[in-house]
């Protein structure tokens, strides 16, 4: 895929500076989005090859995001991963089985965090 | 009139041996001057049985040591109420709720009138629901704590690696740093552990210290 462009949504700052970073030694176009609202902004402006989104999130949730999506852009909820460290937690346990979106649990390894953006560009 | 007492009397006494609840006499030493059929039975024995034992007998061992003190406050006062920590026949330990009140005859000696129930279930269901509670609390704690320190410890794993892929780690620090990224990854283990909390189990670090939460075996094996 020629220039993919990636988002990375996450409210923590630290976090997002360090995935964007990682995911920039990979790859050139990376945008970075502090929440669900912040992202759908940028959705409307690009097209994104994958879409990186922190779970728990103040205003608009990765629950949110999701279901937003699902309505403007239908052909990128494949596009999703999930990166949470909530992951154990029930109330967003029965949504993630039933979205069958790829979920990366915090603390991630660089490898981790390259590996599911690769699974994102070619969906199974 | 002597009939019409001894009509009441019997009528009394019906009344004791077929109640449910758990009613003796005994004197102000304590030796049992009658047990109805419940108590008796709670207790694993017949009730005549238990006629002429102390009462003392059928308490826990570990509780005996308070009987001359409840004696004390029953000769004192006109009565007593509380819990008894009783032990039956085959050994189980049950839990008494008691009110015992001291009454005397005209011209007889004192004695005591005890009436109690049994709350073992109760108290074992309440402190069911107690650690039920007490595992929820820990449970939504953990799982708090665990996000929290998940972010920060993604970013110390991660920028020690970045720094580990960029070649930016001189030789004589790639030890630290390789011990650093473990040490995070342990911590992301033990993180993991917490939020799979289904149980509470206890265990020493070392018989000088109390027990604390052994978060290994208080957690669901990971998948």
């Amino acid at each position: 895929m020629p220039d993919p462009r990636i988002l990375v949504v996450e409210d923590e700052t630290n976090v997002r500076e360090l995935e964007a970073e990682i995911l920039r030694e990979e790859w050139e176009h990376v945008d970075t989005a502090v929440d669900g609202t912040d992202a759908l902004r940028l959705l409307a402006e690009h097209v994104y090859a994958a879409i990186v989104s922190d779970l728990a999130m103040p205003k608009m949730d990765g629950r949110g995001l999701y279901e937003e999506v699902g309505r403007r852009y239908p052909n990128a909820h494949g596009r999703l991963v999930f990166v949470t460290g909530y992951a154990e937690a029930e109330e967003y346990d029965a949504f993630l089985r039933q979205s069958g979106v790829p979920v990366l649990a915090k603390p991630f390894t660089i490898a981790d965090l390259i590996g599911a953006v690769q699974r994102a560009f070619s969906p199974a | 009139m002597a009939r019409l007492a001894e009509s009441s009397e019997q009528h009394y006494r019906t009344l004791v041996e077929s109640s449910a609840g758990l009613i003796c006499t005994h004197d102000m030493t304590g030796i049992l001057l009658s047990v109805n059929r419940a108590a008796a039975e709670r207790l694993g024995y017949g009730a005549d049985e238990l006629v002429g034992k102390s009462l003392a007998d059928v308490l826990a061992p570990s509780v005996r040591t308070l009987f001359p003190q409840y004696l004390e406050r029953v000769a004192r006062a006109a009565g007593d109420e509380g819990l008894m920590l009783v032990v039956t026949r085959d050994g189980e330990e049950r839990i008494w709720s008691y009110s015992n009140v001291r009454c005397q005859q005209p011209g007889g000696p004192p004695y005591v009138l005890g009436h109690a129930h049994d709350i073992t279930d109760i108290k074992r269901s309440d402190a069911r629901a107690g650690e039920a509670e007490a595992l929820r609390s820990v449970a939504q704690l953990a799982l708090a704590t665990a996000h929290e320190i998940n972010n920060p410890l993604t970013v110390i794993i991660a920028s020690l690696q970045l720094m580990t892929t960029r070649k930016q780690v001189p030789p004589e620090a790639a030890g630290y740093v390789d011990r650093a990224i473990r040490a995070g990854e342990q911590i992301r283990d033990i993180v993991r552990n917490m939020s799979r909390i289904t149980r509470l189990e206890l265990s020493r670090q070392s018989p000088q210290l109390p027990p604390v939460l052994d978060l290994r075996k208080s957690s669901d094996p990971q998948d």
